[in-house]
């Protein structure tokens, strides 16, 4: 038999807009929790320096979120990390997250359940050596090729960590004309002789090759094709929203962000929605911060309606 | 039990005869921290294992002798040998399943 908490309000997802929520949520004195599938931070956990943070000059991520984190539980905010959720129901007046070991009931629900990286979509059977983390998987490939896909902040932040790990060189492709990392990064990245950017590329084939694979490339300017051999491709094209689940039952943009008003209400009454989930037109931290204070304090309105 | 943290110059005599949970993890890998939760878990539910960890980062010989390239890497040993390895992110029911695997 599961056990039955009850809260005034529950936060799905405990990245940066989800334990923001929390914080304005304790301050209010209302019984929070947080339920996360994997740990407390989110995406921003992924990032080896955050710079644009206003006080910190340069913090890593993971750092940043364990201060946030830190914070929320000075609070009383309660967190239930590695969750394995099991059901979810936002109709009716109370709102309901099942997980394997728990039944959580809250009179209103903030949805922060971010994002997650967007997946190469290539028939392989290479799939063993295509990565999404360079800090888990990189330590494999001193010494050998490597292939990365995406010129954004990401691609290039893991393609500098994947040459501090003594790779022998990393092909960075990305799809458009132009990279959309910081000129800085990109700078930094071609200052290696190792390092290469090749813009309007496009795989368009992984087959195996010995213990790694060869890929072909399409230069879509020149429309020509050129293959390459690889130890390793580390994929970093950009997130998609975790929110397939809610497809029946939230209004969803035609991308799966979830459709809120400036209060973040979603079309739910007590159903909020915060951070990179939402439709919006930018996501940062700073954000999903300001996200998370304004879906704490419109539930706290709505539990005093 | 805390888990105990195992280096290059304490894992064999450690690991000797022991049986429990090994893990190899990066103090800043996103996926090792989770699997921590995971395991945290796990252990509470089922207290009297051993864990073991090490830092993969500090203990390159026993990444060696273990054969680890990538993080996080977890393996249950039973009387000082290696029974199953798996190498990534696991869920609670994931990991219940691979612990009962052996």
């Amino acid at each position: 038999m599961k056990k039955e908490r009850l809260f005034d309000i529950l936060i799905l997802g405990g990245g940066i807009a989800g334990l923001t929520a929390g914080i304005f949520a304790a301050r209010a004195n209302l019984r929070t929790i947080i339920i996360e599938k994997k740990v407390c931070g989110g995406l921003a956990n992924w990032a080896s320096k955050i710079e644009n943070f206003p006080g910190y000059i340069s913090i890593s991520g993971m750092e940043l979120m364990e201060k946030v984190r830190a914070q929320a539980e000075n609070l009383g905010v309660e967190i239930d990390e590695a969750v394995v959720i099991e059901g979810i129901e936002l109709k009716g007046s109370y709102k309901k997250v099942e997980t394997s070991e728990n039944l959580y009931v809250g009179k209103a629900i903030i949805l922060a359940p971010g994002r997650n990286p967007i997946p190469l979509d290539i028939d392989t059977e290479c799939n063993h050596i295509i990565h999404y983390c360079a800090v888990c998987d990189g330590s494999a490939y001193t010494g050998k090729e490597i292939l990365v896909i995406g010129g954004g902040d990401s691609g290039f932040d893991e393609s500098l960590y994947l040459l501090s790990l003594g790779v022998k060189k990393v092909t960075l492709v990305e799809k458009l004309n132009k990279c959309s990392a910081s000129e800085v990064t990109q700078a930094k990245f071609l200052s290696y002789p190792n390092a290469e950017v090749r813009t309007s590329t496009v795989v368009k084939e992984i087959t195996k090759e010995g213990r790694g694979a060869q890929v072909k490339l399409e230069d879509l300017l020149l429309g020509q094709t050129e293959r390459i051999y690889v130890d390793g491709i580390f994929v970093f094209m950009g997130q998609k929203p975790n929110t397939e689940i809610f497809r029946s039952t939230l209004d969803l943009d035609e991308n799966g962000y979830i459709v809120t008003g400036m209060d973040m209400q979603t079309n739910i009454p007590g159903v909020f929605a915060a951070g990179d989930a939402i439709k919006k037109e930018y996501r940062y931290l700073t954000t999903a911060i300001a996200d998370g204070a304004i879906a704490a304090l419109s539930a706290g309105k709505y539990l005093r309606r | 039990m805390e888990n105990i943290l195992l280096t290059d110059n304490n894992f064999k005599s450690i690991l000797g005869n022991a049986s429990g949970i090994l893990y190899f993890y990066k103090k800043m890998c996103p996926n090792c921290k989770a699997l921590e939760k995971v395991i945290e878990k796990f252990l509470s539910a089922n207290p009297g294992i051993n864990c073991f960890k090490i830092d993969s980062e500090e203990s390159l010989e026993a990444m060696k002798h273990f054969g680890v390239e990538r993080v996080p890497a977890i393996f249950l040993i039973r009387n000082g040998q290696i029974a199953a390895k798996k190498v990534g992110l696991m869920n609670l029911k994931e990991f219940q399943e691979f612990y009962q695997s052996i």
